[in-house]
């Protein structure tokens, strides 16, 4: 429960929150390098301690293109997968900045379908949740730019996850090895 | 050849209700004991080799199959997930069954056909059936995962569109015909003509509910690897001809089994067999011979028009195609062309060499389709020693529990003063 | 009438009682085509995404309870790892796993998870005989340890290779396989275990027909990135696995072979029989009887006269 209510608490607040730093971009197009300087990715943060997302380096990588990340929304013409501009132009959904303001922490919970079902979603029910959206997009780039690409690289992993994962002090055992199959 | 040596010194083995002096009855204490003294008993038991070959493998066999029990499958097995059937079903089931198919043909022969021909050789042949699937079935408890379930599929959980429910129930009722068709033998051994007369006035419909049942688990054993399209090499599978293919050749392989072990009968055992048997066991050979050849024939033109019907040419001229030939040239062509040889020069030695040949051929075929082809392009599984340690010690019994009927029901002797 | 399947169906044949036993049910399984359950749910694997992190063999071992792996899950020398010159599959201890395909003309290695396919018409469930498998009609393929007996036909008819075999076990060795976490989260709604953990949503979990939708749309709307394929859309009569890839699928160990018919098809040639032989049989043998003995009851009769 307590986990839901952080989530549903995240999803209220994040919004608020992306709805200013949009506006404030928006404000200060000819600068662009805006938006906040560090954002703590935690909301699902279990196995996994939060990330301290350095924004303000990043913007230095992208070389204040911000469209590179922010694609869909952010940057003419939007870039990325999108053609959202031929539906989308006029509407408020375009002033959406935040990943999460489109990409939903959970999707598949009671509440994200509800928000789901809100949006009306009917071309985009096959978007990645935050989770997914952030490994897609950051480890592909990672991965080129040669950024930190395995799971410890940017957020390390709990005592929890080293359970989860059978690592580190719980680690199994060798002689636990024993006994083949084929 | 111990019995012999007591033979030759003046014992006569029991054939019939009194001993013959005295006009006693024989009791069934000393039936079992065939008439011996427990100490002649050890004594010729001893003295014959074959008995210490037994020995020596159930020194090593019995605590290996006890620990098959006591361990797991996992301790016997390489326990394979790539091949969940190893040899306890690749031989105990697929080859013993075809093996057993005497039963029935000899059965359709005397009493649909009215062959009274093959009379003297029929109990053997029913007998060969039943211990044949008999043991089939101890192969499959000790392969099968939990076997005290063994019944879950007639009374607990039924799938009945599975092949394999079709074979249990199938097996399962054609066991029991097999040991109603053997009740007469028994009934004569144990005194109990009543029970010999109710069988022999249902006679006809047990043999041709044995036809129906075997027709179709001989063949459901084929359809099986149906389930396996991909994995049974494409030479070794078609879907619609296996069934057919393994039914076709249960025929032979049947015949054929039935000439290995009257020959073995009569050259270890000639003892026990009248002379009903041993004078007429030349004929009759060189008749199951013919009834081989033709078996054959069907069986050789079926296997090729599945490799046309299916067009497998291309797979002859690998490496697995040329295992293929071997299999059809050595298992199929050479006992063919040997039983007809037989048949013409009446020839009977000649017929009981193609029938062990044709007996090797049907065992190569089906450890070549459930267990050598079988993931023929993953890697071969060669069985764990202690999985051949069970199939021998198995099979050792079998060969015992064989050998202790024969001793003493009227097999290959019929019962004097029983008319 | 509608709701009537092949389930339903065998059960009907079932009701004839020995008739059914001695295998005349069989019939009921040729009759009528199952097009399968309407809102069957599924997962697409999409293995563009695929990091090999195994996160997913991670929470399936979690979810199911499963013991302790042999080597940690952050381990990756398990993608080295060749037995008697195969990859890894699942087994008793492990229902799902992932393993590294280095595909020539590609920079970076394509992983590919392996878990039970859950089919619309699954071998495993049409070659058992205590009816210990059931497709449920959320999608997933359920096993019954209670009445399995453990003849391992269904290891012999699955053709992905999926099934395993507790064989350690002396007194309760049963299959163990990928259920789609049906007890614990299919049944309410809520993705599998391994959907849920995976951080690249390289699972998607939602309806079939969605996802062969969703399927679709990534290959049309991503030109060059995919394989213009949809594994397990028609494979041995669809799946509710399906997967995209954007290298050749038999290059990462898929068996491209195995055609779109259910496997139960190439049983059927031979289920077709069954009734006729059952019918046909004894009439023909009965007669061959007649004939064969009709000079014999002659003679017996004209004995009998004089």
């Amino acid at each position: 429960m307590l986990k839901i209510k952080k989530i549903l608490m995240l999803m209220v607040l994040v919004p608020i929150a992306a709805f200013f730093f949009a506006g404030n971009c928006f404000a200060q197009e000819e600068e662009i390098a805006a938006g906040p300087a560090t954002i703590i990715l935690d909301s699902i943060a279990e196995y996994y301690e939060p990330v301290n997302f350095d924004h303000a380096s990043h913007i230095e990588f992208a070389e204040n293109d911000c469209a590179k990340c922010h694609h869909h929304t952010i940057g003419t013409p939007s870039t990325g997968t999108g053609n959202c501009n031929l539906c989308h132009k006029y509407e408020a959904s375009t002033k959406i900045v935040a990943c999460r303001g489109c990409h939903l922490s959970d999707p598949y919970s009671e509440e994200g379908k509800k928000i789901r079902k809100e949006r009306g979603e009917v071309y985009h029910k096959d978007k990645p949740s935050l989770k997914g959206a952030y490994h897609q997009f950051c480890i592909s780039c990672h991965e080129e730019v040669d950024g930190p690409y395995t799971c410890d690289g940017c957020h390390p992993r709990t005592e929890k996850g080293d359970k989860f994962f059978y690592s580190g002090q719980y680690a199994p055992k060798p002689s636990d090895n024993a006994g083949g199959h084929h | 050849m111990a019995m012999k040596r007591l033979i030759a010194d003046g014992h006569v083995p029991i054939a019939s209700y009194y001993k013959d002096e005295t006009q006693t009855q024989w009791l069934v204490k000393e039936k079992l004991w065939l008439g011996l003294t427990p100490k002649q008993y050890f004594t010729q038991f001893f003295r014959n080799p074959f008995n210490w070959i037994l020995i020596a493998i159930y020194s090593v066999g019995i605590p290996v199959t006890v620990g098959r029990f006591l361990f797991g499958l996992g301790w016997v097995t390489h326990s394979s997930y790539d091949y969940p059937w190893g040899l306890f079903l690749g031989w105990g089931l697929f080859v013993m069954v075809p093996l057993s198919a005497s039963g029935f043909m000899l059965g359709t022969t005397v009493e649909v056909f009215g062959r009274k021909d093959f009379k003297p050789i029929e109990r053997l042949a029913l007998l060969n059936g039943l211990l044949g699937y008999f043991f089939a079935v101890i192969f499959l408890q000790v392969d099968l995962g939990q076997p005290w379930r063994l019944i879950y599929p007639m009374f607990v959980s039924l799938g009945p569109a599975a092949v394999l429910f079709l074979v249990a129930w199938h097996v399962a009722t054609y066991l029991s015909v097999q040991v109603a068709e053997l009740v007469p033998a028994l009934a004569e051994w144990l005194n109990w003509p009543s029970a010999k007369k109710y069988i022999k006035s249902m006679v006809l419909g047990l043999t041709i509910a044995g036809i129906i049942l075997s027709t179709l688990h001989q063949g459901a054993l084929g359809a099986l690897f149906t389930y396996a399209p991909g994995k049974v090499h494409p030479l070794w599978y078609s879907s619609p001809f296996q069934w057919f293919h393994f039914f076709c050749s249960s025929i032979f392989a049947g015949l054929s089994m039935l000439i290995v072990v009257s020959t073995l009968c009569k050259k270890f055992m000639s003892w026990r067999c009248d002379r009903n048997f041993l004078d007429n066991l030349d004929r009759q050979t060189l008749g199951l011979a013919k009834g081989c050849a033709l078996a054959l024939i069907t069986y050789f033109i079926i296997k090729i028009l599945a490799v046309a019907h299916d067009n497998d040419w291309k797979y002859l001229f690998t490496d697995w195609g040329l295992w293929f030939t071997f299999e059809i040239v050595a298992g199929t062509i050479v006992p063919l062309v040997l039983y007809t040889m037989a048949v013409r020069n009446q020839n009977a030695s000649l017929a009981r060499f193609s029938a062990f040949i044709a007996v090797m051929g049907i065992a190569l075929n089906r450890l070549n389709t459930a267990l050598i082809t079988f993931n023929w392009q993953l890697y071969q599984e060669i069985p764990h020693w202690r999985e051949l340690v069970i199939v021998f010690t198995v099979y050792a019994t079998y060969i015992v529990t064989y050998r202790f009927i024969l001793y003493r029901l009227p097999i290959l002797y019929t019962w004097k003063g029983d008319k | 009438m509608k709701k009537m399947n092949r389930r339903s169906l065998l059960k009907g044949g079932l009701a004839g009682g020995v008739i059914g036993a001695l295998g005349l049910g069989k019939k009921a399984e040729a009759a009528g085509t199952f097009e399968g359950y309407p809102d069957r749910m599924g997962v697409l694997v999409d293995l563009t995404r695929c990091i090999g992190c195994r996160s997913c063999e991670a929470a399936c071992n979690k979810e199911q309870k499963l013991p302790a792996p042999d080597k940690p899950f952050d381990d990756f020398s398990v993608f080295d790892e060749i037995h008697l010159g195969q990859k890894r599959r699942p087994t008793e201890k492990a229902y799902t796993i992932v393993n590294r395909y280095d595909v020539e003309g590609q920079d970076k290695p394509v992983y590919r998870k392996i878990q039970c396919n859950h089919c619309n018409e699954p071998a495993c469930l049409s070659s058992c005989f205590v009816n210990a498998y059931t497709k449920t009609p959320e999608g997933a393929v359920m096993y019954d340890p209670k009445v399995c007996v453990g003849c391992r036909t269904c290891m012999i008819a699955c053709p992905f290779y999926v099934p395993a075999y507790s064989y350690s076990s002396v007194l309760n060795p049963v299959v163990k396989k990928c259920i789609m976490c049906y007890d614990t989260r299919l049944k309410f709604g809520r993705r599998p275990a391994c959907a849920e953990a995976c951080p690249r949503e390289t699972l998607t979990f939602g309806k079939r027909e969605d996802l062969i939708y969703y399927a679709r749309q990534r290959i049309k709307l991503n030109p060059g990135k995919y394989v213009n394929h949809i594994y397990g859309e028609k494979e041995v009569g669809g799946t509710s696995w399906l997967y995209l890839s954007g290298v050749p699928f038999e290059e990462v160990g898929f068996d491209t072979h195995l055609g779109n018919q259910p496997i139960l098809n190439y049983v059927k040639e031979f289920l077709t029989i069954v009734p006729m032989v059952l019918t046909i049989w004894p009439a023909l043998f009965a007669g061959f009887h007649l004939l064969a003995t009709r000079k014999e009851n002659k003679n017996k009769e004209s004995e009998s006269q004089k």
